[in-house]
């Protein structure tokens, strides 16, 4: 396994094993599927710790959270490449994820959640990256009373450009998801945002949003495709997207309390992209 | 203090100032009443720099400037204060941060170095109190879920702490219930001051009975028709805006 983590930033408890190792320690786990991932990470039952769990080079990892346990995974980059992470949660497990892309280049985030009973995911992606990022994350709830937040902000310029593409798949009734993504693309910027929801049939009670809106400057560009595919009556979703470019009152009424163009401008943004970088603060602290 | 000569001003192509002139001394109070589209909000409006209006001729000195050449932050900061009808809700900007920004550049303007966090929070603190702004909302987004009274009242506490030369108060009646326009009208007649003028914009004569205009003035069609003292408001309450035509 390549050596990836900082190992004083590896929570008391927890060892990383390389795939061979875990396929013969957790046969269970890995049988009638294939696994690429580099590393596997076994959280025991009840494992909590405020420690942080950061990666910053590129890495394929797989998780298992037991029940009961707790986890907050960072991602990031230093170099360009692809982040990969597939979490599968038990019964009542808990993962904070959040990624912080400032790293030029390309850098491809994906990430796979496999959400059973009264598991709860919080995942926050933040990109002002100087390059391409491409994110897809997936989630598929397997138990009742589960719990999935997905966030995602970007603020771009120039030519950078991102992808996002996320599913959310609902297997199990009495769960909730909710999806908001926001982003700000300027100058010559480009954005795309495909999300899905998708509710199988038997998943009732189901509550499920999604949320995708952009402020776009200048000659740049943002797309947004919200999605949503329900099976089953007795379900609460909605999906809404929006594409818009700033306001000019919001603008004029800042203007006339003395700040000038650019500041205002900036305070704008910052207020639109507020509620995903403070959320961001809830898990990275004082890295934001 | 502001001299409004023959200003004629459009927006979206049609014209909605007329040939409007005002002289507005220091220290005075005017009102400017009005039906609706008279072009009040929108003499506010063009006053405060807004970008959507085209000055077709006219001209307009502001303590011996020209207004109209003075990018709308310029004004500000020179003293021109506009209270909106309608407060924006910025999410995600909070409101103490907003006015700490925001006085410590009108500070600067005046020669004055900023206010450091604490210092700034004990004027504001005062301020607060002048107006009687609830001091829970302080640390929510700017007018995000405050009611109608109290997004008026956040734009007198701005009033109060950027002690403008000029502030031009634009319907800050509207929407208000008896007691909030009541602790509206009070707040704004505290902050009557030397060297400060108001223009009052507003419908009804009711927020009259709590700050005494020194002039009244009837606005339609985008200029002003007739003026008098405060009775003339009474006069305008009792007979409609029709008898001035």
């Amino acid at each position: 396994m390549k050596a990836l983590l900082n190992t004083n930033l590896i929570p008391l408890g927890l060892e990383f094993l390389s795939i061979e190792v875990a396929k013969k320690m957790f046969p269970l786990f890995f049988e009638g599927r294939e696994s690429d991932a580099e590393g596997f990470l076994f959280v025991p039952k009840n494992f909590s710790s405020k420690e942080l769990l950061r990666i910053s080079e590129p890495s394929k990892y797989e998780i298992y959270l037991s029940k009961g346990s707790e986890l907050s995974w960072v991602v990031q980059p230093i170099q360009e490449g692809a982040f990969e992470l597939r979490a599968y949660l038990e019964e009542g497990a808990s993962i904070k994820r959040a990624s912080i892309v400032e790293q030029k280049g390309s850098i491809q985030l994906k990430t796979h959640y496999i959400v059973k009973k009264s598991a709860r995911v919080l995942h926050i992606g933040w990109v002002e990256a100087v390059g391409k990022t491409q994110e897809t994350i997936v989630a598929t709830i397997e138990g009742e009373g589960a719990e999935v937040d997905l966030r995602g902000g970007w603020h771009l310029c120039e030519r950078e450009t991102i992808g996002v593409n996320v599913l959310v798949e609902h297997k199990s009734p009495y769960a909730r998801s909710n999806q908001l993504f926001k982003g700000v693309v300027l100058e010559s910027a480009r954005s795309s945002f495909e999300g899905s929801i998708y509710v199988a049939k038997g998943a009732h009670k189901t509550e499920s949003f999604q949320k995708n809106n952009n402020v776009v400057f200048d000659q740049a560009q943002a797309k947004t495709s919200p999605g949503i595919q329900v099976y089953h009556d007795d379900v609460k979703a909605s999906h809404g997207a929006t594409v818009a470019k700033p306001s000019k009152e919001d603008e004029f009424y800042l203007l006339s309390r003395g700040f000038d163009q650019q500041r205002a401008k900036e305070l704008l943004i910052e207020s639109f992209l507020g509620e995903i970088k403070g959320s961001l603060s809830t898990i990275v602290g004082e890295l934001v | 203090m502001l001299i409004i000569d023959n200003l004629e001003v459009s927006v979206d192509d049609k014209k909605v100032l007329n040939g409007l002139s005002l002289k507005v001394g220091a220290n005075e109070v005017h009102a400017i009443m009005g039906p609706n589209g008279a072009g009040k909000s929108s003499l506010s409006n063009v006053l405060a720099g807004h970008p959507s209006y085209q000055i077709l001729s006219g001209s307009v000195t502001f303590k011996e400037e020209n207004l109209l050449e003075m990018e709308p932050n310029q004004r500000a900061l020179k003293g021109v204060f506009k209270s909106f009808q309608y407060p924006l809700e910025i999410a995600g900007l909070n409101t103490k941060e907003f006015l700490k920004e925001s006085y410590n550049l009108h500070r600067k303007q005046k020669g004055l170095d900023a206010l450091s966090s604490g210092a700034f929070e004990a004027v504001l603190g005062e301020k607060m109190e002048m107006v009687k702004f609830n001091p829970l909302l302080i640390d929510r987004d700017l007018h995000s879920n405050f009611s109608g009274g109290e997004k008026k009242k956040s734009e007198i506490l701005q009033m109060a702490l950027f002690e403008p030369s000029l502030a031009i108060l634009d319907e800050t009646d509207s929407g208000l219930d008896i007691d909030a326009l009541k602790a509206v009208g009070q707040a704004i007649e505290k902050l009557r001051a030397k060297d400060r003028s108001i223009i009052l914009i507003t419908h009804y004569q009711r927020l009259l009975d709590f700050i005494q205009p020194d002039v009244v003035h009837v606005m339609q069609n985008g200029k002003i028709v007739r003026s008098g003292n405060k009775d003339l408001a009474k006069i305008l309450e009792a007979e409609g805006y029709e008898s001035s035509s």
